[in-house]
């Protein structure tokens, strides 16, 4: 029971602090392996038995531990050595085998010995020249005693990688923002100790773009000395293109308010879906306050089906789980959550005695009350069908909760410029236009709203004004690659071809992995006859984003230019094959195909 | 007023003690001690015997049961040597002992120096000083008083609360406070309370 339960963490190297291989080591610890697995502190799991059906569980039988408790009154007796079943063979190093990338802290980060828990994001670039598949993952912590947990996000934005420069040290204290980083769509990364790796489906991997930074976010418990640490992630990848791809349903209150003292705080929210899903992970989050927790979803015809409970929710033992017998939830289903939270003193992992108000938000001070589904649609309809109507959902509360957050920190420029981007997301650009102004009125020169008011302005048609907050923009941050990217649209549309191609050059040397920032470039290139540079850059455009149908249209139409009829078909071809209902590379296509037969 | 007259070897310092008058409480300890007085030897770490309580002269005298792979000890070590180097230029004494009879000289001297322990550390393989103050756990923290008498045992603040239950930081600081009540010299007594970590092992009662 203890190999099978205990010894996968409890040995040398591993996150368990101290090793449970031999009788002795267990004899020395019976009444504490007594205590801790009848509390069932351990093994750690956090789901009741009877709501949902996990693989990987890590849970000792009442059985058993009736058992242990028989063994240590009875004075911890050993038994016939003869009958100790061999120790079992664990895998050395990487449990998945060699993996295909391994991506690594740069350089340690020196935890301090003593103090609070310390959460702290790193960022990591991820080294791939072209679109990868990724099928798996393994997380090596590297000192496995002092993390918590991990989470992994990615991140397009190069905002990580500032706020770690910014600050002294390795990786970074300060929270991201939610339009900053992301998951990868439709899956998660992460590890808590006693989680074993798995290579997911191959046809249902997800795809890793060049230029992605990592930003992993660690939960490190200082041990009572100095300790060093240096992690790991081994990446998985596979060639085959994801014929499936899960997407992830979000229930939860971003507009969480608790008065201080409260000791019985409800959140709940609910969801009708819209086609049929598979659910096969699920993922509660909500930190110290966080109490009790149940997910479930009532079918068309009435019937309740438990999807998760935890009874005592333990922020330090998050984790997410993955169904053994993925779920059906037939179109018309509704998912409903709901959480209980205590901010009273009677709760002694309260970050604040005495209680005060506590609110929405990512650090663990704040709260958060999110029940995440990784649900699998049937097929790509289906997928643009749940991410189009649940997208609006998700916007609706994103924007309830930054209002809310602006009625608590009036003054934070931050959200009033995320709350104006989720009006523009919405299309609702008058509505946008003001949270942008006054993030500007709080702070002048933030470069990301002048951005964002140049976005609006064009779409208002507004190109001057466009033109000159992107100006204003790209002189508080001159490496902003968006706002050279569209400044250089706007220029060339009013015929600054010099200019453009300035602003063009300036976005792919700010963000050389952006494969539309090529295919911008190579336009402009065409269209002033410079063919060869062009077609540079719409094949690295291509290196960089294989499936990207219109570069595969401008380089066909550049090596027809060329008189490379083939070649152009080829492309062309390709294009039609990623997007059949492009009429522009249909009519192209038609065309070099005449002009190749009526070649000699 | 300083308190005399308390046998040191006070097998069952009952928890109702701190309600009753400090006069009574003395008279009641006096008497559940039943006289007996078994010397308390520990070992240092190069097995010569150590009778600390003997050579005590100290005006407090503070035991910290401790482990070499405790992760709940472990990681009050900065608490535990912020104490010390805050009361033993008030006189105060400071002791490691290692309860655990597995642990081995080696082993507690590797430990002192991966903790940046500079301690005095004592084994107590055949829990002497255990039985004596009744500790059950590392960390757990025992105060004597210049005349042997045992006037704190517990925990050494409330932090911990049970096993994954850590408060952000401390709202009682049970140690520090019994320090201060013993170095000020005034009158109490003596106090006990519940600590959190892991059992000491091999233990006999």
């Amino acid at each position: 029971m203890i190999y099978r339960n205990c010894a996968g963490c409890h040995r040398p190297g591993e996150s368990g602090p101290f090793p449970l291989l031999t009788y002795d080591d267990v004899r020395r610890r019976a009444e504490l392996v007594q205590t801790v697995t009848q509390s069932r502190y351990m093994p750690p799991w956090l789901p009741e038995p009877g709501y949902g059906d996990f693989e990987g569980v890590r849970r000792v039988s009442g059985e058993e531990i009736a058992m242990i408790e028989e063994w240590v009154a009875g004075g911890a007796p050993e038994g016939d050595p003869a009958d100790l079943p061999p120790l079992p063979e664990w895998t050395q190093g990487w449990q998945l085998g060699e993996p295909d990338l391994v991506i690594r802290m740069p350089e340690p980060f020196e935890l301090p010995s003593g103090g609070e828990d310390v959460f702290r994001n790193f960022a990591i670039p991820i080294p791939v020249s072209e679109p990868k598949y990724v099928q798996g993952f393994e997380f090596r912590p590297g000192n496995a005693k002092i993390v918590h947990h991990a989470r992994m996000l990615l991140d397009r934005s190069g905002r990580s990688r500032q706020r770690d420069a910014e600050e002294p040290g390795p990786g970074f204290a300060s929270s991201m923002f939610m339009d900053e980083i992301f998951d990868p769509s439709g899956h998660w990364i992460g590890w808590t100790p006693g989680k074993q790796p798995v290579l997911r489906p191959d046809d249902m991997a997800w795809e890793l773009s060049p230029g992605t930074d990592l930003v992993l976010e660690m939960h490190m418990l200082p041990t009572g000395k100095p300790e060093r640490i240096q992690s790991s992630l081994g990446l998985y990848f596979t060639a085959a293109k994801p014929s499936r791809t899960p997407f992830i349903l979000r229930l939860g209150s971003k507009t969480i308010d608790i008065a201080p003292g409260e000791e019985h705080y409800v959140i709940e929210d609910r969801y009708v879906l819209p086609v049929d899903v598979e659910v096969l992970n699920i993922y509660p989050h909500a930190h110290y306050l966080g109490q009790q927790m149940d997910g479930w979803a009532v079918l068309p015809d009435g019937t309740k089906h438990p999807l998760l409970r935890i009874e005592r929710w333990d922020f330090d033992w998050q984790d997410e789980y993955r169904y053994a017998k993925p779920p059906v939830l037939p179109r018309g289903t509704v998912i409903e959550m709901r959480f209980t939270y205590d901010n009273s003193t009677g709760n002694a992992e309260n970050p604040r005695n005495p209680p005060v108000r506590v609110t929405y938000g990512w650090k663990t001070a704040e709260e958060m009350g999110d029940l995440w589904f990784q649900v699998l649609p049937r097929d790509s309809n289906d997928w643009a069908l749940l991410s189009r109507d649940f997208g609006r959902k998700e916007r609706l509360a994103q924007i309830a909760g930054y209002e809310k957050q602006l009625e608590i920190h009036p003054e934070d420029y931050e959200k009033h410029n995320a709350l104006g981007n989720l009006y523009l997301e919405a299309n609702d650009t008058g509505k946008a236009v003001p949270f942008f102004r006054r993030a500007l009125a709080i702070k002048p020169n933030y470069p990301y709203a002048h951005y964002n008011l140049g976005v609006a302005s064009e779409s208002l048609g507004k190109a001057d004004e466009a033109i000159g907050h992107y100006r204003t923009a790209l002189r508080h941050l001159p490496d902003h690659a968006p706002s050279h990217n569209n400044l250089a649209i706007a220029l060339f549309a009013r015929g600054d071809v010099p200019a453009a191609m300035r602003h063009f050059k300036e976005a792919v040397a700010a963000d050389k992995n952006n494969p539309e920032a090529h295919n911008n470039l190579g336009i402009v290139l065409g269209s002033q006859g410079d063919l060869d540079a062009a077609a540079r850059e719409f094949r690295q455009a291509l290196r960089l984003a294989p499936e990207y149908a219109e570069a595969h249209n401008n380089l066909a139409n550049t090596l027809g230019a060329m008189g490379k009829l083939d070649e152009a078909i080829r492309h062309y071809k390709k294009a039609l094959e990623i997007s059949p209902d492009y009429a522009d590379a249909r009519r192209n296509l038609a065309l070099a195909e005449r002009a190749r037969q009526s070649e000699p | 007023m300083p308190i005399s007259g308390l046998c040191k070897a006070c097998k069952e310092p009952t928890l109702a003690l701190h309600i009753v008058l400090p006069v009574l409480a003395i008279l009641l300890m006096s008497l559940s001690c039943g006289g007996s007085d078994p010397e308390v030897v520990l070992l240092d770490l190069d097995g010569r015997s150590v009778a600390p309580l003997e050579e005590m002269d100290a005006p407090a005298s503070v035991f910290i049961f401790s482990s070499v792979d405790c992760p709940v000890s472990n990681r009050y070590a900065p608490e535990v040597k912020r104490l010390k180097a805050e009361f033993a230029d008030q006189g105060a004494r400071f002791w490691l002992v290692y309860p655990n009879p597995a642990e081995t000289p080696d082993a507690i001297r590797q430990h002192l120096k991966d903790f940046g322990y500079d301690f005095d550390a004592l084994r107590d393989p055949e829990h002497r000083l255990v039985d004596l103050t009744r500790a059950s756990v590392t960390p757990e923290a025992a105060v004597f008083t210049s005349d042997n008498l045992l006037a704190y045992r517990g925990r050494i603040d409330d932090r911990q609360v049970d096993f994954g239950k850590v408060r952000p930081r401390p709202t009682k600081h049970d140690l520090e406070e019994a320090l201060q009540l013993v170095l000020a010299g005034e009158s109490f007594t003596p106090r006990f309370t519940t600590a959190v970590g892991c059992y000491i092992s091999d233990m006999k009662r």
